[in-house]
């Protein structure tokens, strides 16, 4: 078991960064998730990691070893990394049974047969698979397959899991099942797990921590909860989160001593505490962002309020997203009772004051 | 039940026309070689023998003998070894690239487009200077090394389909470029096996070019050179060459007959 440690990363593909400049640190037995659109340079990151594609800069360090460097001219080979890989379609060869498959990387390292079979049969007894062991994979489903990837990861014992969008490819159902027990097997292994996807909900629910990447770049990197709450700039405020965080221009203006964002709807006067965090300059172009569940919906007018028009109601079983449209921008407002609403209502709508953020509109930045 | 239409009906007589004039040859080819030498000269290509004899095919199989199992053992080294080298180049192409790797294909591509007449006098002369000229050693020499490039071609193009990741989760479980060709890619060949195979086959089989100009005496003949003897001095004795046709074209007949679909992907290059 090991951590990982990422300076620099950067990887080029013609005049094209991949990913630019990448830091990031794995703690030992931590489950780190890569979220980002497609073509944010994750799984760049990932080959990366496991050595099967050669970086142009940066270190990749597994503990206190160096593995990767061009720099000093050292790129160990993905065979003699102790890393274990799950692919996004699983590479199960098609011609090996399941039991060929789950011992392929004990047989290449010339494990002895007792042995082989038994750290066989002891992965597919924790993946629940000893009846596939002696069939071929092509009649097998999309979740035995991946139980099976799972399983040729596990027999080797790796320092660091690697795992490239391996639920993708499940029905809705099973990947939520697959989410919890692909998150006990990591705890039970004791493993350091890297897990790449696109899905921000799946990352939400199984990482300890969350590196989000835009562009090559890393934006921010934290809990789920810190993420979620206090987002570091624009773009992880949109991306993480569903429905996405409500995002409204505006300009900021000072009135009778305190900051205020004129939103055009109203004026926004901001909580006191912001005079003292947002040092930018008055009248400069900001976005004041807030979540759907934190939009409170009210029949009168109040003070800090706006009016807006109900456009749609969408129940989604517990709650409702209630869609709505003011001044020319629409919001998404979440509520758990809806039956006081109907599409065409006119409404007032105010924020709950300590959720708001506020975020620079050139640089995207959090200010509040 | 619905009434054919008028089109239709239309585009079946042609296409029973068509039927019968591609099936023309076969047929006067057929009947031919069951009359006697008199009979054919009496009667017309198409008309069917009154008193059918399989004398021909019998005398013909008698002097094709020889020349027969010439083809095969060209065929099979051919096969063989044009195979192997072919899968190993194309598992190298397609999945081991390496810097100039492309323009190597490319190379190796066009060796498939050099015509057979350009060569001739440079391989007669090599050969003679190899001491092979005039016996089937050169031939064999030959075939085996003008099916690379086509071989090589057919595995690229099959092995394209396996996934990047199967050789990538190999690497990462610890398995070296020639573990992963024994135990992953050569498992998954037999379709490029079959396709390369077949295409051999056909090519080495029907090859008349090279048997005429490298090999001398009926011992080294291929058994097309030697079919285009049984035409006679003095005579026409087209009964007798009918028969050796029907001998060689046989075995081509039957594999495309059987095996005809992966010929296909062959060429579609699949």
């Amino acid at each position: 078991m090991a951590s990982l440690t990422i300076k620099g990363l950067t990887k080029k593909y013609g005049e094209t960064a991949a990913v630019e400049n990448l830091d990031l640190e794995v703690k030992d037995k931590e489950f780190v998730v890569l979220v980002g659109p497609s073509g944010c340079g994750k799984t760049t990151t990932l080959n990366g990691i496991a050595g099967l594609i050669e970086i142009d800069e940066g270190e990749i360090w597994f503990g206190d070893e160096l593995v990767t460097s061009p720099e000093h001219g050292i790129s160990k080979i993905p065979q003699k990394r102790e890393v274990a890989m799950v692919f996004q379609d699983y590479a199960i060869y098609p011609h090996m049974t399941v039991f060929g498959n789950i011992a392929f990387p004990l047989e290449i390292r010339k494990v002895n047969k007792h042995e082989v079979e038994a750290r066989v049969k002891k992965a597919a007894q924790l993946l629940e698979i000893e009846e596939l062991l002696n069939r071929k994979p092509k009649a097998l489903s999309g979740g035995q397959r991946q139980r099976i990837a799972l399983g040729r990861a596990m027999v080797r014992n790796p320092k660091i899991f690697l795992l490239d969008e391996p639920l993708a490819n499940l029905d809705a159902k099973l990947r939520v099942h697959a989410r919890v027990e692909l998150r006990k097997l990591q705890q039970e292994l004791g493993v350091t797990a890297i897990f790449v996807t696109h899905d921000q909900v799946e990352a939400m629910t199984i990482g300890d921590r969350i590196a989000v990447m835009n562009d090559g770049h890393l934006e921010q990197m934290g809990t789920p909860a810190e993420l979620y709450h206090n987002p570091a700039n624009r773009f992880v405020a949109g991306f993480i989160g569903s429905p996405p965080m409500n995002m409204l221009e505006g300009r900021l203006e000072e009135k009778n001593g305190n900051l205020v964002i004129d939103l055009k709807l109203c004026i926004y006067e901001l909580p006191k505490k912001a005079r003292d965090l947002i040092k930018e300059t008055i009248s400069s172009k900001v976005i004041l962002g807030i979540r759907p569940e934190n939009i409170v919906i009210t029949k009168e007018s109040k003070r800090n309020s706006f009016e807006a028009t109900v456009v749609h109601i969408e129940l989604t079983g517990k709650e409702s997203n209630v869609h709505l449209e003011a001044g020319g921008s629409s919001l998404i407002a979440i509520r758990s009772s809806t039956q006081d609403l109907r599409a065409g209502d006119k409404v007032w709508l105010s924020f709950d004051e300590e959720k708001i953020h506020v975020f620079d509109q050139k640089s995207g930045k959090a200010l509040l | 039940m619905k009434t054919p239409k008028l089109g239709r009906i239309v585009l079946y007589i042609l296409l029973g026309l068509f039927v019968i004039l591609s099936l023309l040859p076969l047929w006067s080819c057929v009947v031919t070689a069951l009359k006697t030498s008199k009979e054919v000269i009496l009667t017309t290509p198409v008309t069917p023998p009154s008193h059918p004899t399989l004398a021909p095919l019998i005398e013909s199989l008698n002097y094709l003998k020889r020349p027969l199992t010439n083809s095969l053992v060209l065929v099979g080294s051919g096969i063989m070894v044009s195979c192997f080298f072919g899968s190993i180049l194309g598992y190298v192409f397609s999945k081991r690239r390496f810097r100039g790797s492309t323009l190597l294909l490319i190379l190796v591509i066009l060796c498939l487009y050099i015509p057979p007449q350009v060569q001739l006098i440079p391989m007669v002369q090599t050969m003679s200077k190899m001491r092979l000229h005039g016996n089937l050693g050169s031939l064999v020499l030959l075939y085996m090394l003008f099916g690379i490039p086509m071989c090589t071609f057919i595995f690229k193009t099959l092995y394209d389909e396996v996934p990047d990741s199967f050789i990538n989760a190999a690497k990462v479980d610890g398995a070296g470029t020639w573990t992963i060709y024994r135990r992953i890619m050569l498992p998954l060949s037999v379709i490029p096996f079959v396709v390369a195979a077949l295409l051999q086959i056909t090519v080495i089989w029907n090859d008349y070019i090279w048997g005429l100009v490298l090999t001398v005496g009926k011992a080294n003949l291929p058994v097309t050179v030697a079919m285009a003897n049984l035409r006679g001095s003095f005579v026409a004795e087209w009964n007798l060459q009918m028969a050796g046709a029907l001998w060689v074209a046989l075995p081509t007949l039957i594999i495309f007959m059987f095996l005809g679909k992966y010929i296909m992907r062959g060429y579609a290059g699949m």
